[in-house]
């Protein structure tokens, strides 16, 4: 008998932490219990909800010992979209599968597809595979100034690196662009990636934790990275990429959340009203990472 | 004393640190061979993305082994090529490190690069100017006094971003030494 674990309907961040409170309650993850991810009604994905989906298939099979099943979406739509994003590809290694084989695609429309990321060659081949993409999106369909597909490939590359250098286990990376209609009124392009790893406090504990003594937390840790630059290691030269990612995404007034452990930093935007700090959040391992950039007003009125 | 001008074109995806772990001390194992004085070339010309780490691994190490190595005792660096999409991880990382680097762009306008202070700048541009300047001169284009352009010359020495001729008493800038020795070995 299987615990099933409901897949809301609009898979995306808020879709996310429903699932990750669902696996931190002991009576579903123990062990030896086998989980069934049913994703039947979704009607709609985020690249975000997507690699949330592989993440929390990931921990519940760490916890539960067992492969989890997964339900896949009942609309040909979305079952097509999944197809088209690689998710059956990944998914392959995090859920007991129902039958049949991932069927080839052409070219998506994706900026990148879910992508797993184990070593630094996989961010060189996710750095060098989305340089055209990017510039078509980028500067098209966005409206950002040439040098900014540059910039968001130096970006790409940091936040992947970010997996390799920290998380000590995989990663995923998913991006795509679509209309923010009711939130934005505008495009925008969705980066997502995400790891099940030690996550920062687990990384920064060695060189940091005794510092901030009983208030060393998931929440000091993400401050402490995010907004002081600060690494595992001593060396000045370390901590740079993500301090690197908030001045761009500021550059661009995107926004950008990470979430670890039980807290979640976010650069917030204008246009958004996250609290720039949660705590007190369900337990969930590693980093998973959101950059949210919108298209720009003033260059499309142009 | 000899010198060596020796110089690499580098790879078009300088992305993640354990690439630029392995450029640099591709680089390193190189220079050890050289004799002398050795002003390395480093081009960026075909570089298409260098991003923070990478930054940090090859161009802020490498500046930082010049200013404190102990077998590649008399390293001086230039950067050629540079352009503005380099700027941003290369002034990041040379920041962090409080060191600086003499640098062209593509276009062969040379700039610093790094951690420096107006004089400091100002005196590296007079030496870049002239070529070859004794103190007294660099002192004329300043607007300074002997001693005071004499300190500024001397950090700018012992910070790798000019050479010090003791034959001809003379400062040189190092886009002059390269025009005056052969052009650089560019390897693939």
């Amino acid at each position: 008998m299987s615990v099933v674990v409901e897949v809301p309907q609009v898979l995306d961040e808020t879709a996310f932490e429903e699932l990750v409170a669902t696996l931190a309650d002991d009576a579903v993850t123990g062990a030896g219990q086998r989980l069934l991810f049913d994703a039947r009604r979704v009607r709609w994905a985020s690249p975000y909800g997507l690699v949330g989906l592989l993440a929390a298939g990931h921990v519940a099979r760490s916890r539960t010992g067992l492969a989890p099943g997964i339900e896949l979406p009942e609309s040909a739509e979305i079952r097509s979209y999944w197809q088209r994003m690689d998710f059956r590809q990944s998914a392959g290694e995090v859920f007991e599968l129902p039958p049949g084989q991932p069927r080839q695609h052409g070219t998506s429309d994706a900026l990148l597809e879910i992508t797993p990321i184990r070593s630094h060659q996989d961010v060189h081949e996710v750095v060098e595979r989305v340089r055209e993409r990017a510039a078509a999106i980028l500067e098209r369909r966005l409206h950002y100034p040439k040098p900014s597909v540059i910039q968001f490939s130096v970006m790409l590359s940091e936040v992947c690196q970010n997996i390799i250098e920290h998380a000590e286990t995989v990663g995923w990376v998913c991006a795509q662009t679509y209309h923010w209609k009711r939130r934005l009124g505008r495009d925008v392009l969705v980066l997502a990636v995400m790891d099940v790893g030690v996550g920062f406090k687990g990384s920064l504990a060695s060189e940091h934790a005794r510092r901030f003594g009983e208030k060393w937390s998931a929440a000091t840790a993400l401050e402490a990275a995010f907004l002081k630059g600060e690494s595992r290691f001593r060396d000045p030269g370390r901590g740079q990429g993500l301090q690197a990612i908030r001045r761009q995404v500021e550059r661009w007034n995107g926004e950008v959340r990470i979430r670890s452990g039980t807290a979640m930093i976010a650069r917030v935007p204008d246009w958004d009203d996250i609290p720039a700090l949660q705590t007190g959040l369900p337990e969930f391992p590693g980093a998973q990472i959101l950059i949210v950039m919108p298209a720009r007003v003033e260059a499309a009125a142009e | 004393m000899r010198r060596v001008v020796w110089g690499t074109s580098l790879y078009s995806y300088l992305v993640t640190r354990h690439t630029g772990r392995a450029v640099r001390l591709s680089i390193e194992s190189q220079i050890a061979e050289c004799e002398g004085q050795v002003v390395a070339v480093l081009d960026f010309e075909n570089v298409v993305v260098i991003d923070f780490s990478c930054a940090d691994e090859v161009v802020a190490k490498l500046v930082h082994l010049a200013l404190v190595g102990e077998r590649v005792a008399d390293l001086f660096i230039l950067f050629r090529g540079v352009g503005e999409h380099h700027l941003d991880p290369i002034q990041s990382a040379l920041g962090r490190r409080a060191v600086a680097v003499s640098a062209e762009r593509s276009s062969g306008e040379p700039f610093l690069l790094g951690s420096t202070d107006g004089d400091i700048a100002r005196a590296w541009s007079a030496i870049c100017l002239l070529g070859r300047a004794t103190t007294c001169g660099v002192a004329e284009e300043l607007g300074l006094s002997e001693t005071e352009t004499g300190d500024l010359l001397e950090d700018l020495h012992a910070r790798r971003l000019l050479l010090r001729d003791d034959e001809a008493e003379e400062y040189v800038s190092l886009q002059q030494l390269i025009r005056e020795t052969e052009p650089p070995r560019l390897e693939p």
